[in-house]
């Protein structure tokens, strides 16, 4: 054993990396080169090399005895011997097979192997048999190119990279810059300038592996995916469909085009239950996607994908992509994709469907690196207990389990707590957020702050939302319509009073609402308020789980707050 | 490794000395090893042997004397039959003595690698026991085997040793249909250990053992292992013993590639594996050396030209040899990482006692050098209910947590504990170990040596795999023959057939010739002023010929011969020299 190296490699192919040895910049900046992030909690970060972090190094120059030597420089332990085997075999697989258009016929393409012995083992694999693969001589094999996607993701499960050559649809040529691009006025709004991260971000998506061209970035909130999607519009050129949550992301998303590239307003459309635009960058909601008109009738609005000749479908939120839009984009598979989340957890766990249908994970910044970067704010957690009063136990003791945890999330004693939390923090701005309207209204009522949920018109929470940015109300209560995508700077505190049972990713994305860096580096705050003993308190640990992976630490408020048990 | 020389008293033999015999006594063992290896042998499969150019009652005199300085060791059964063997102490060191490893052996190009080495057997009978003690043992059905539903458990545990590794084994047990190959190895190893013991329709643990067994270092684990594996596993027949002693010599390199077939191709050489048998040899090597590799010991691969390579972790002989952990740790050294996602990680240098107590409260996750342990509702919960509490969880992670327990870890611990407590059965089941269980362990590691190769009565081992328990109850025979036993009679013929080379009368000849032939001994003929030796073994009368083995005298290769009386004018019969006998 060499206490004097960081990482301990594991014949699963995970790494753990010391978080305290002093050489784990130097780690992290190696492993991360040819391994995924997989989570970073305090002692030890948990990387796991795959077949995709393999090619992706290749394809930016490693080679298998380079990562061998970086894994056993690094490594506590005699590396194991069959994972080194196992690098050295993905790894020279890279470049070995090729996707191409078929020279001659339409609607077809090539699939081009660099050994006869490549493409035999290939012609072995039963599971390759449902796409259609027509073995035309010892390497090459012909497909119809609506196969494309599915064949791509099924070499990759089974460990041999396809370099995509096929091309894509460009769509319809759209010239789109940065706002004060080329603006000769020499002002302070001139050019917009990336991120390096969201540098790295745009050219992970197109260029992946070899595969570029489809795929999901991983970023926090407060990142900028918004931009990097823009990035992405401005590196092609083309016309383009973004997708996302709800109205008001929506709304954001063409405020940010409009101010930020060149586009204007006659070059964005919006695309919502209120409003149906189709322009040349249409911003629509999943729902309106899939809304139907009856029970009986399909999705009325699908035909949105094929309305105009997109070059470029953007997948804001992708985690929350639903199943009927699932569908329809394994049929666009020459449209590039473009997924964004900061959450890609799912409590169904079909977080490979989104692999599946959009493309691989080509790009993901740890929460934490952004923050030590500054781009986002840091943020204490805090987790405060509320006793159950008296006079609720026997209620909650009869309850069946759904209803406990409502009775639990809806604790009366916690009014009491948000005043004080809002005392304290007089001088902040601050969400209450939760998830039953009638416990919100409640709350809105008697600390008098507005509150916004999905039952009020999107005018009139657009114009709430507007008055806490402009800071004339330093507090809103805001129900679930706020967990995601909506951009609300100055939010310093956020009080959580109930939430969804325990979705990991309700709780991130609500953290996500006070992520943007705070003037004078000042830290943001995240209280989660419970219920002791309850089933509420059972959730609350489910729910920190992704944050905890991305190295976040709960603090455990010492007091519980209200009347304690007689 | 130094061997001790006997000392000078010749009446009394060192037991604690390994003394090497020189002249006719060292060609008789060589041969016995050679053809036996460790397999026990009579006198009849003795008599079979050719030694040239010794006569048979030569080879029995060496034969007493190697018993004489328990080079050879005897067991008699119920009906007084006796069986010989060469110790396992002993045979490792003939090894050196009698053979040469081959050279070059250890440079290899290009080695390819068929199976790295598993976590180690220490660690597998780990999960095994910590099976067991969830489950309170293994259950019996009325066959007398463990119910189908704990061994597709014990099958699903997350061994290095696969079914694949011990399936070449040849092991022999009478339920081989319901035991995968790898869980019947488990399985037998707790057993042979004592780790558990057979109660009235159920497997249990033997707490005692089972906790002394967890306070040895995992080296020490290792090498009782080992033992246990060499004395219970593999193909009994002597070429098959050979291959496994000789990778157990101390000069056998660790961490180098070695050509096990040219291994195969010296031990032919020398006598010790049949031309006619190599290729079943070469397959069961195979076979072993897949079989070290699962439990951790060797990874075993493949030259570019096909031949079978393996390269040991640890050595062998050291495995071997290794002397019994005699004091046990004082304090509990080891840190454990209490990570915020109520995962552990546990790095391989914490000792076993540790990680049992953690195993009481937390699930395992997955394992390789940092083994991977989660809390969860469901463990703290079984935990509560079988008396481990949360203030015993706690202790036990504040102790060994090397960066401390995260505050929402507590208090997760502290919720699922009070939960637990909330939802408990009437009665908490404390297993009755809990009542016994000492906070300094001072173990009996005789306990361990039970295997020990010639201590007491050689009982049957323990466990589901036989072996040389077919030969059944087998009691030490510690009788050394005198000399004289040999040659019965002796005391009645002229001391002159014996000790003069003189010329007799033709029916005096042919009496001697026929002495020497029932006395099996050889005979020292002289014509025309020319000695040779002669070892009779058939006589034909009418007319009286005796044939045998005819030698040029300091010669080996004797020439088959049918003599009458006029084929010698001197003879004598010549015995050997006999330790503790008098003159003869």
């Amino acid at each position: 054993m060499n206490d004097n190296k960081p990482c301990i490699v594991q014949r699963d192919r995970s790494i753990l990396l010391d978080v305290h040895h002093t050489r784990f910049e130097e780690a992290r900046g190696q492993i991360s080169q040819y391994s995924e992030l997989v989570k970073s909690p305090s002692s030890f970060h948990t990387y796991r090399m795959t077949p995709l972090s393999l090619w992706n190094a290749a394809s930016a120059g490693w080679t298998s005895e380079n990562i061998s030597s970086s894994l056993q420089s690094l490594s506590r332990w005699e590396v194991p011997l069959s994972l080194l085997q196992e690098v050295e075999c993905l790894v020279s697989r890279y470049g070995q097979l090729r996707l191409i258009k078929h020279p001659q016929e339409e609607g077809q393409l090539m699939l081009v192997a660099e050994s006869a012995k490549m493409m035999e083992d290939l012609q072995q694999k039963i599971s390759l048999k449902p796409f259609g693969l027509h073995f035309i001589s010892g390497i090459s094999a012909q497909l119809p190119a609506g196969c494309r996607g599915m064949l791509k993701q099924e070499l990759t499960r089974l460990g041999y990279p396809v370099l995509d050559q096929a091309g894509y649809q460009d769509g319809q040529y759209l010239n789109v810059g940065w706002a004060g691009e080329g603006s000769s006025e020499g002002t302070a709004s001139v050019k917009f300038q990336l991120r390096d991260y969201q540098q790295d971000a745009v050219n992970g998506f197109l260029n992946h592996g070899g595969q570029g061209g489809s795929g999901v970035l991983v970023l926090p909130c407060g990142a900028g995916k918004t931009v990097i999607g823009m990035a992405a519009i401005h590196k092609l050129q083309c016309e383009t469909l973004i997708l996302t949550s709800n109205t008001t992301s929506v709304r954001q998303w063409i405020n940010e085009l409009c101010t930020k590239t060149s586009l204007d307003a006659g070059d964005v459309g919006e695309y919502t239950g209120q409003c149906k635009e189709v322009k040349a960058v249409t911003v629509a909601t999943y729902q309106i996607l899939t809304h139907r008109r009856s029970k009986e009738d399909g999705p009325c609005h699908m035909g949105l994908f094929n309305e105009r000749s997109w070059g470029l479908i953007i997948y804001d939120e992708v985690h929350l992509l639903p199943a009927p839009v699932f569908r329809a984009t394994a049929d666009i598979q020459a449209t590039r994709r473009l997924g964004l989340t900061a959450t890609l957890v799912r409590e169904d766990g079909r977080e490979h469907d989104v692999f599946s249908l959009i493309g691989p994970k080509c790009y993901e910044m740890p929460w934490k690196s952004l923050e030590k970067m500054g781009w986002i704010a840091s943020v204490d957690c805090i987790e405060m207990k509320v006793w159950m009063p008296d006079a609720m136990k026997e209620k909650y003791r009869l309850a069946g389990k759904r209803e406990q945890y409502r009775l639990a999330s809806e604790n009366p004693l916690k009014l009491e707590l948000i005043k004080q939390l809002m005392q304290r923090h007089s001088d902040k701005q601050v969400l209450v957020i939760g998830q039953y309207v009638e416990q919100l209204k409640d709350i809105s009522e008697k600390l008098d702050i507005p509150l916004i949920y999905g039952g009020m018109p999107q005018k009139q929470r657009n114009r709430l939302y507007d008055a806490f940015r402009q800071g004339e109300i330093s507090a809103l209560v805001v129900s679930k319509v706020a967990n995601f995508a909506v951009d609300l700077p100055d939010a310093s505190v956020a009080i959580e009073v109930s939430g969804s049972f325990g979705s990991r990713q309700e709780e991130a994305q609500r953290l996500g609402r006070i992520l943007r860096p705070k003037t004078g580096g000042t830290r943001a705050c995240f209280y989660a308020l419970v219920t002791r003993d309850s089933r509420e308190e059972d959730f609350a640990l489910r729910r920190r789980l992704f944050l905890i992976e991305q190295g976040y630490e709960y603090r455990m408020h010492a007091d519980v707050y209200g009347q304690a048990d007689s | 490794m130094s061997m001790k020389k006997h000392g000078d008293d010749a009446g009394m033999p060192d037991k604690n000395t390994i003394h090497i015999p020189e002249g006719n006594a060292r060609a008789v063992l060589q041969a016995i090893w050679k053809a036996f290896a460790g397999q026990p042998f009579d006198e009849d499969a003795l008599v079979m042997l050719k030694i040239p150019p010794l006569s048979g009652a030569e080879v029995m005199a060496a034969f007493i004397e190697l018993r004489a300085w328990c080079m050879i060791h005897t067991v008699k059964n119920n009906w007084d039959e006796r069986l010989f063997f060469i110790s396992e102490e002993v045979l490792l060191k003939l090894q050196d003595l009698f053979f040469r490893l081959p050279p070059h052996w250890d440079q290899i190009d290009a080695p390819i690698l068929k199976r790295e080495a598993g976590v180690g057997l220490a660690k597998d009978l780990f999960h095994v026991l910590v099976y067991m003690h969830q489950q309170e043992g293994l259950t019996l059905t009325t066959k007398g085997t463990v119910h189908k539903r704990q061994i597709t458990k014990l099958e699903a545990l997350d061994t290095g040793l696969r079914n694949e590794d011990a399936q070449g084994l040849g092991l022999h047990h009478t339920h081989a249909e319901v035991y995968t190959p790898a869980v019947a190895v488990l399985i037998d190893l707790t057993l042979a250990l004592g780790l558990v013991i057979q109660l009235p329709g159920r497997l249990v643990l033997n707490m005692d053992s089972v906790l002394e067994w967890l306070h040895l270092s995992e080296d020490h684990m290792n090498a009782l292992l080992f033992q246990h594996v060499m004395q219970r596993y593999g193909n009994q027949e002597s070429d098959h013993q050979h291959f496994r002693a000789l990778l157990c010599r101390c000069d056998v390199p660790v961490h180098s590639w070695l050509d096990l077939d040219a291994l195969l191709r010296e031990m032919t050489s020398a006598g010790m594996v049949k031309q006619e048998r190599l290729g079943m040899v070469n397959k069961a090597a195979a076979t072993w050396v897949q079989f070290l590799a699962g439990a951790g010991w060797a990874d075993c691969g493949q030259s570019g030209d096909g031949s079978l390579l393996v390269r040991f972790r640890v050595s062998g002989c050291c495995l071997m040899n290794m002397p019994f952990q005699e004091e046990y740790p004082s304090s509990l050294e080891g840190g454990l990482y209490v990570q915020p996602d109520y995962e552990i990680l546990v790095p391989p240098e914490t000792p076993y006692q540790v990680l049992w107590e953690l195993c009481r409260c937390a699930d395992y996750v997955a394992g390789d050098r940092m083994m991977v342990y989660r809390l969860s509702k469901t463990s703290v919960t079984s935990a509560t209910y079988a008396g481990f509490g949360v203030e015993k969880i706690l202790t036990l992670l504040g102790r060994h947590a090397v960066t401390g327990i995260p505050e929402h870890v507590v208090d997760a611990v502290m919720l699922w504990g009070r939960e637990a407590a909330l939802s408990a059965p009437s009665k908490t089941v404390v297993k009755p170990e809990e009542l016994n269980a000492p906070s300094v362990l001072q173990g009996d590691l005789q306990r361990f040596k039970g295997h020990q190769r010639m201590e007491g009565s050689f009982l049957p081992r323990a466990g589901l795999i036989g072996g040389m328990r077919e030969y059944g109850f087998l009691e030490l025979d510690d009788e050394v023959p005198d000399g004289e036993s040999l040659f019965p009679g002796i005391q009645l013929i002229p001391r002159s057939w014996t000790s003069e080379l003189r010329g007799y009368h033709a029916s005096t000849s042919r009496q001697i010739v026929e002495t020497a032939l029932g006395w099996r001994a050889a005979l020292e003929i002289r014509k025309n002023g020319q000695n040779r030796k002669f070892i009779p073994l058939t006589v034909q009368r009418d007319p009286w010929i005796i044939e045998g083995e005819l030698y040029e005298l300091e010669q080996k290769i004797p020439v088959r011969v049918e003599l009458g009386d006029g084929d010698w004018q001197e003879l004598r019969i010549l015995l050997p020299a006999m330790p503790n006998s008098r003159s003869l």
